[in-house]
């Protein structure tokens, strides 16, 4: 049994529970010391920034943040400082408070707060149905229904795996992690997502010591999902020009390789327990590598005033310090020998070649997308690193100053960090990552230790297959980047195609304006020539209005197909353009999202007022009733007056009754009637006398006509 | 004096204080004052009652002369006790505040009176110890609180006056419907006989009753189908006085629905006939109705309005979901959204008062002139959201933990669903008011042409931030109520075990056992 730290602080109802085992120790560890080499850099990279004073207050919030996830004993103290990380997160991903800061903001705010609702759903499950939120009660709590269970599961997965950036999840971390400044980009990088995983390793651990029946399953999704993580960030990644998203790409890429570690773990349990190092181990490799390759891209930054890389042309040769940075930080994300992201791959792919072996031959088919995607690294680390130590006669460099070391010493530091857990996996296997493996996998796991002394990092297969993923990355980037791909140079113009060039690039611009004003202008005539028509028409023949609506509709899409055909011929630029926003389909997709929903939300806008309008009427129409009914009041009054005015002369025509007083004329109309009423007098005996005889004739007929 | 006097004391202060206001020809400064004075000797009284409400003891008090022959009696115990604790400290804050907010207004001697009425009548609803006087109190309180929307005269103000007036009636009605035919079926109307008896199930009359009660008290609640004079009436009034109808008329309702659902049905009757079913049903509509349309509100007290019918639905879903982790959460839920909404109206007031601005889209930057108040508006608009730290994240916590424990988890996707919708109309507040050095014209995720998408993280090209305004921050009169209620979210969610909450505890105890 581990010993491990606990403790209780009475606040918030339920307590906050704290538990500082190997796992938590080892995450916090790691925090601390990416965070503490990210402070020193910030002192110069924020040396003339605004709102410092902001700044520092939500860096250390967030800190704290990630330092309570990691060492929170219950899911109830997780959710508390996740929704602390995230919303001072927040503050400093905006901190920039420019229009793209604000609006990836947005996406960054509200999907960590769903995230954060999910486990908070979970943790509502969780102790409404076993009466704890505990990782690891001691006993262990008896495991919930299986139903709860299959929700709480979902709910954990998917609240996590936002955090971490899983793939359909992953869309705002592209988006936020450039446009925080550089420090903060270190963290939400190298630590932030960390929690995500953390969260993912706790769970299945959670998870297997339940049995839960669809865990399996459920790792077999989260493979597949990890994989085509893994691909598109690299894909991604490969077409970038800036170093701080080409970057983000990367850890969206990474990430892939941790949850693709979680899902073998989750799939194999505890069988096969060296994923579970292999995973915690590509852990500490990115969080290291990662914050210090974003702290020389801040750095870069800040020397050159851009983030371009084409700005770092020579940069690496003029500043030494950095370029070794940069160039042992991608190194270690690739995976070269003797760096940490060697020893942390080839466990992974350990795990991934072991899976067929265990859970069927299906899984044969990982194995190829997982070199692919490691080759995929190398070749966009290549993108990276290439322009620090290209000298070019286009790129003027600016009159370079010393750097300050606090530009360069930490990213240096880290990466120097990650050359010591490649060169001694040995030590740190033995103390940090295998005792916090065994934290995960309780007490089942004595062979552990016996696994590993097996595993030799150095074994010439291991060796062969990271040098031949390497030399396909290498592949992949000549042939992508330099082969395949125009060139930035413009081709030589034959006399030939001469005529054609001067043609287009003279004319096609004004034709596709021309074209794109005509098809304005015909849709608005057409739309302003058809509505009058069409409302004239609807009234005679709806079908007849229907064929016209659906030429009106084909025309349009007529007028849109030549407008694409001017666009084609849009005079391209000689090189690929630059892609400067990332996922706009996403974006497209989410402002589409929020707009339908802000449409939902008018829509019941709309309703409410319409209610309170309905109300307004109703009172409306109530008064008017009443004056209706006071109306009727006044006609049946008239009538009977009339009626026994006429009754009493017929009457006193027979001679049976002296002639009555006159009513006292129009004085008190309506309450004089209502008065009258009330006494009784002589006309109210009157109308009796009516009603009486109407009643006496209704009686007389029923009774001649049998009913 | 013996302590049981105490009750009739502390209904009878404030009016007589408001008589005084009327009819003693002191200067305006001077009669607020001594309302203030009142205000806070009202509320150190009550605090006077606490240890023997906190022992158990039900202080009763019976006024036979009044309306014979039943009497108007008084009785404390836990629930009341709480919810009276409510409506003397917000008062006491927001009449701190409505001493300098109310300077530049016209008509402050009525404003004066009219608050102290409306304080009596609602701390007479919460002491009530009969249906009878429960009613007398609740009707006084209806119609004079009328005086403090159409405060400003405005055509506007006397629109919702006019719809506030006559709903007040209509649920009048329907109540003194209810209460006669209370009467009719138990024989008396004292809440501690009323609670002892068993419902009997007359079928369509026993309904009636129920559904009468719901809806007189879910119009002054403001549940949705019944909630529209609402989001018109709260901003209209005085900012101090939109704080008491938001933060504690509102509660009211909630009060007499949890007494005729505790006390009148019990709650087994409630479980076995399935009634509470209904208001559970539309508490969840209020919940999520209440937030989707605040979404789309741009003045900000309209905003607050329809989030408080959002919030007001928590509560009744948890009086309805008839479980003690529900109950629970309702009462302290009472207590939160008292503090937090409250605290919001005071704080928008605050800025209408110094910038004349209240509409979303004016604030940008107002944290930069007004720091504090904005801080305070950020902690309690996080706790509205359900923020750990912060008091509303507990009571939510209990109301979800009511659902699932009850068996109906539906609820708690509303809860949820609700804290995600909350965040959308809060926080916008927030980045507007700290984070728009740019104050470009912005949209949540509008998307931009790939050209003009900036260079990232170097935004060097903003403009210089503007001067700082030499106006001031508030008055210390006006920032500490703001501040202390923010402080109270913060308070309430940290030690939500120690004193004036655990009352709430007291209350479950004393519906449940145990």
């Amino acid at each position: 049994m581990q010993r491990s730290l606990a403790y209780e602080l009475p606040l918030l109802g339920e307590g906050l529970s704290f538990q500082a085992d190997a796992l938590g120790l080892f995450f916090a560890l790691l925090t601390l010391w990416v965070w503490f080499w990210a402070t020193l850099f910030s002192f110069s990279y924020l040396a003339h920034a605004h709102d410092k004073p902001r700044f520092y207050t939500f860096w250390f919030l967030t800190l704290a943040g990630c330092l309570g996830a990691f060492l929170a004993a219950d899911l109830f103290t997780l959710y508390f400082f996740f929704e602390l990380m995230s919303l001072s997160s927040w503050a400093l991903v905006i901190h920039e408070e420019d229009f793209t800061a604000l609006s990836a903001g947005n996406a960054y705010l509200y999907l960590s707060l769903a995230g954060g609702l999910a486990i908070l759903a979970a943790a509502f499950l969780l102790q409404g149905t076993i009466g704890t939120t505990s990782w690891q009660a001691s006993p262990p709590a008896p495991p919930p229904p299986a139903g709860t269970l299959a929700i709480v599961a979902a709910l954990l997965f998917a609240g996590f795996g936002l955090k971490a950036g899983l793939f359909p999840l992953h869309f705002w971390l592209p988006q936020t992690h450039p446009v925080a400044p550089a420090p903060a980009s270190a963290v939400l990088s190298g630590i932030l997502l960390k929690v995500g995983a953390y969260g993912l390793l706790r769970t299945v651990s959670l998870l297997a010591s339940w049995h839960f029946f669809l865990l399996p399953a459920a790792g077999a999704l989260l493979a597949a999902l990890a994989t085509f993580t893994m691909l598109l960030g690299a894909q991604a990644a490969l077409r970038q020009q800036n170093a701080k998203r080409l970057l983000a790409y990367s850890s969206v890429s990474q990430l892939g390789y941790v949850a693709l570690g979680v899902a073998i773990a989750a799939l194999l349990g505890r069988s096969f327990p060296l994923v579970w190092v292999g995973t915690l181990y590509h852990t500490m490799n990115h969080a290291l590598a990662k914050s210090a390759l974003f702290l020389s891209a801040g750095a870069l930054g800040r020397i050159s005033g851009s983030l371009e890389l084409n700005a770092a042309t020579a940069l690496g040769l003029k500043y030494r310090g950095l370029g070794a940075a940069v160039v042992l930080g991608a190194a270690a994300m690739a995976g070269l020998p003797g760096l940490s992201g060697y020893i942390s791959k080839t466990l992974l792919h350990h795990a991934v070649v072991a899976a067929p072996k265990l859970a069927g031959p299906s899984w044969r088919l990982l194995e190829p997308f997982f070199v692919l995607a490691g080759a995929g690294t190398a070749a966009y680390y290549l993108v990276l690193i290439i322009p620090w130590f290209t000298k070019s006669k286009l790129h003027v460099s600016p009159d370079l100053h010393r750097a300050s070391p606090l530009l360069w010493l930490p990213p240096l530091v880290l990466t120097l960090s990650t050359v010591a857990a490649g060169f001694l996996p040995g030590f740190f296997l033995s103390h940090l990552v295998i005792p916090s493996a065994l934290a995960l996998l309780g007490e089942e796991a004595h062979h552990l230790k016996l696994e590993l002394e097996h595993f030799h990092p150095w074994s010439a297969a291991d060796l062969k297959g990271a040098f031949f993923t390497l030399a396909l990355g290498l592949l992949i980037y000549t042939a992508w980047i330099r082969g395949l791909l125009p060139r930035r140079r413009a081709a030589r113009l034959r006399r030939s195609r001469l005529a054609f060039a001067v043609f287009f690039r003279k004319f096609a611009p004004g034709v596709r304006r021309a074209f794109s004003l005509l098809g304005h202008y015909g849709r608005n005539a057409l739309a302003s020539l058809l509505l009058p028509l069409a409302t004239g028409i609807r009234k005679r023949s709806p079908d007849l209005f229907a064929v016209i609506l659906r030429a009106a509709v084909s025309s349009g899409k007529w007028l849109r197909s030549v407008e694409k055909l001017a666009d084609f011929f849009r005079p391209r630029p000689a090189c690929r353009p630059v892609q400067a926003a990332p996922f706009s389909s996403a974006d497209y997709f989410l402002s589409l999202t929020w707009r339908s929903f802000l449409a939902v939300c008018e829509a019941l806008n709309m309703i409410d007022v319409l209610i309170n309008q309905a109300g307004v009427a109703l009172a409306r129409r109530t008064l008017a009733f009443f004056h209706f009914t006071a109306r009727i009041d006044e006609a049946l009054e008239n009538f009977s007056t009339s009626s026994a005015r006429t009754l009493h002369s017929f009457l006193s025509m027979l001679g049976h009754l002296e002639a009555p007083p006159r009513p006292a004329g129009k004085a008190g109309s309506r309450s004089a009637g209502w008065e009258r009423l009330l006494r009784l007098d002589l006309l109210n005996l009157d109308v009796a006398v009516l009603l009486l005889a109407l009643l006496l004739i209704f009686t007389l007929l029923c009774f001649l006509l049998q009913i | 004096m013996r302590i049981t006097l105490l009750p009739l004391v502390i209904i009878v202060a404030p009016v007589i204080t408001g008589l005084l206001t009327l009819l003693v020809p002191w200067s305006e400064e001077r009669k607020a004052r001594f309302s203030l004075f009142v205000h806070a000797f009202l509320l150190a009284a009550l605090l006077a009652l606490f240890p023997a409400v906190h022992a158990g003891r039900s202080l009763a008090y019976k006024l036979a002369p009044l309306f014979p022959p039943y009497g108007l009696s008084l009785r404390v115990d836990a629930l009341s006790f709480l919810v009276t604790l409510v409506v003397a400290f917000i008062w006491f804050l927001s009449s701190l505040y409505a001493l300098e907010y109310m300077r530049h207004e016209h008509h402050i001697a009525r404003y004066w009176a009219f608050s102290n009425f409306t304080l009596s009548g609602c701390l007479g609803v919460a002491f009530a110890g009969d249906l009878f006087s429960f009613f007398v109190f609740f009707e006084f309180m209806s119609l004079i609180s009328y005086m403090l929307v159409i405060h400003t005269e405005t055509p506007a103000a006397f629109r919702a006056g006019v719809k506030y007036l006559y709903l007040g009636i209509i649920g009048g009605l329907f109540l003194l419907y209810a209460v006669i035919a209370t009467y009719d079926l138990a024989g008396t109307l004292a809440f501690d006989a009323l609670r002892s008896f068993t419902f009997p199930d007359y079928g369509l009359y026993s309904f009636s009753i129920f559904l009468s009660y719901v809806v007189g008290f879910g119009i002054k609640a403001g549940m949705v189908p019944l909630h529209f004079w609402l989001p018109d009436a709260h901003p209209v009034a005085p900012s101090p006085a939109s704080a008491l109808l938001s933060g504690v008329l509102l509660k009211m309702g909630a009060y007499g629905m949890a007494r005729v659902f505790l006390d009148v049905f019990g709650l087994s009757y409630l479980a076995t006939s399935g009634w509470a079913e209904i208001v559970a049903v539309l508490a969840g509509i209020s919940i999520i109705f209440g937030s989707l349309v605040a979404i789309v509100q741009d003045d900000l007290k309209r905003r607050l309005a329809y989030s408080s019918i959002s919030q007001m639905g928590y509560i009744l879903l948890g009086l309805s979901l008839l479980t003690p982790a529900a109950l629970y959460g309702a009462v302290l839920h009472i207590l939160n959204h008292a503090l937090m909404k409250s605290g919001l109206f005071l704080a928008a007031g605050a800025v209408m008062y110094r910038t004349g601005r209240h509409k979303v889209s004016e604030l940008d930057n107002i944290g930069r002139t007004m720091p504090r108040t904005m801080l305070a508006f950020t902690i309690t608009a996080l706790a509205m959201v359900g923020i750990p730290p912060l008091g509303g994240f507990i009571s939510k916590w209990y109301l979800g933990l009511g659902a699932v424990v009850g068996g109906r988890p539906v609820f708690l996707f509303f809860l949820l669903l609700s804290s995600f919708l909350n965040a959308l109309y809060y926080l916008p507040i927030v980045t507007r008011a700290f984070f728009n050095r740019a104050a470009c014209p912005f949209a949540a995720f509008q998307v931009l042409p790939p050209e003009e998408a900036g260079p990232t993280s170097l935004g060097t090209e903003l403009p210089p931030l503007p001067p700082r305004p030499l106006a001031p921050e508030l008055p210390p009169a006006m920032l500490f109520p703001i501040v202390s209620l923010a402080a109270g979210t913060l308070f309430s969610g940290l030690y939500p075990m120690s004193p004036p909450f655990s009352l709430a505890a007291d209350v479950v105890k004393a519906y449940f056992g145990g």
